[in-house]
């Protein structure tokens, strides 16, 4: 599976209303490319804040659904949020991983995760729900189970090594890709 | 300073999350805040308060000097392009007579938050916390970025 057959998975399954705080690196480029929307927030850099930034928000506005869509790279390089997930355990996060085992955005140098399991961090930092797959089916039912359940939960998806098509960076104005998202959750700005 | 004082003052303000790292100079504050968000480190902390932020609510990050270094990314790629507010509230540690390793971040923090183009004031006492509350709102809401309040008083044990 492709990062890219999980952003189309996302896109068409997820809730329209649903708000995702994707990571650095091609992550964000891909899902602009593929799936733009006023819902999005690309961190483009500050690579490994989009969790916490995620959390920020599933805290302040507990009636919208938040996912993030990060890599094992950003994953690995603030691992501590996902113990603060597990404490603060909101009940509308969706953590979603794609697991590729490497940088892919530099080259794709090696990271951990092809000997050390998110799955199983996740899972003892106490999040309510925790999924493995490399399946698209499966990534669609443990979806939907993410999507039904009162929880937090987290969707360990192993993605190949391989870029699909390298986007473009977004053309998007990093103050319109915050306003814009502000807009969509309904605040006035600041 | 009276920490009571600083959270009553605090909330009359539009603040949101408080999150953040603790400093025995911010410990009795943190002490009466019922929802704190303890993060595991400064940069989730800047993370949490800007998610806060995003929503209307400002967030709010205690922490200590020694980590503003993990703050530096999180204001240059994130919250500073992005023009999202936090209020930092950063104790100084590093003044004379303190420990020798607080030292030299003790001389470069207000150079650090200039070139991070964070606007920073000294909070000395219990009586100006208000007005300086005040002012840091008011900054936050014209110029929708970070702002810092630099702690030189620590807060004092209450409970």
């Amino acid at each position: 599976m492709t990062y890219y057959d999980v952003i189309r998975t996302l896109r068409e399954n997820l809730d329209p209303s649903s708000f995702i705080i994707s990571g650095a690196g091609l992550i964000s480029r891909e899902l602009c490319t593929y799936w733009d929307r006023p819902n999005n927030l690309y961190i483009q850099g500050a690579m490994g804040l989009s969790a916490s930034v995620a959390l920020g928000i599933g805290l302040s506005k507990p009636d919208v659904q938040v996912v993030i869509l990060d890599g094992d790279g950003s994953t690995l390089m603030h691992l501590g949020t996902l113990t603060t997930i597990g404490k603060c355990r909101p009940r509308n996060i969706i953590h979603i991983v794609l697991d590729n085992e490497c940088h892919l955005s530099t080259g794709g140098q090696s990271t951990a995760t092809a000997t050390s399991s998110l799955f199983g961090i996740a899972m003892m930092s106490g999040y309510d729900y925790v999924a493995l797959t490399n399946d698209e089916k499966q990534l669609l039912k443990y979806l939907k189970i993410a999507q039904t359940m009162q929880g937090t939960s987290f969707i360990c998806v192993k993605t190949d090594k391989c870029i699909v098509k390298k986007p473009p960076r977004p053309r998007l104005e990093m103050t319109e890709i915050a306003n814009r998202f502000r807009e969509a959750l309904n605040v006035q700005l600041l | 300073m009276d920490p009571r004082k600083f959270l009553d003052e605090l909330n009359k303000h539009n603040r949101g999350i408080i999150t953040g790292v603790p400093c025995s100079m911010l410990g009795p504050l943190i002490d009466i805040i019922p929802d704190f968000v303890m993060a595991t480190n400064e940069t989730e902390a800047m993370g949490i308060a800007l998610g806060s932020s995003l929503t209307g609510k400002i967030g709010v990050v205690l922490m200590q000097n020694s980590g503003l270094g993990n703050v530096v990314d999180a204001v240059t790629s994130f919250a500073n392009p992005y023009k999202i507010p936090c209020l930092m509230i950063i104790s100084l540690r590093g003044l004379p007579g303190d420990a020798k390793h607080h030292e030299q971040m003790g001389r470069m923090t207000p150079k650090i938050l200039e070139e991070l183009d964070i606007f920073y004031l000294d909070v000395f006492s219990t009586s100006i916390i208000p007005f300086l509350l005040h002012w840091a709102f008011k900054y936050m809401g014209e110029n929708s970025l970070p702002v810092a309040l630099l702690i030189r008083d620590a807060f004092d044990d209450i409970l």
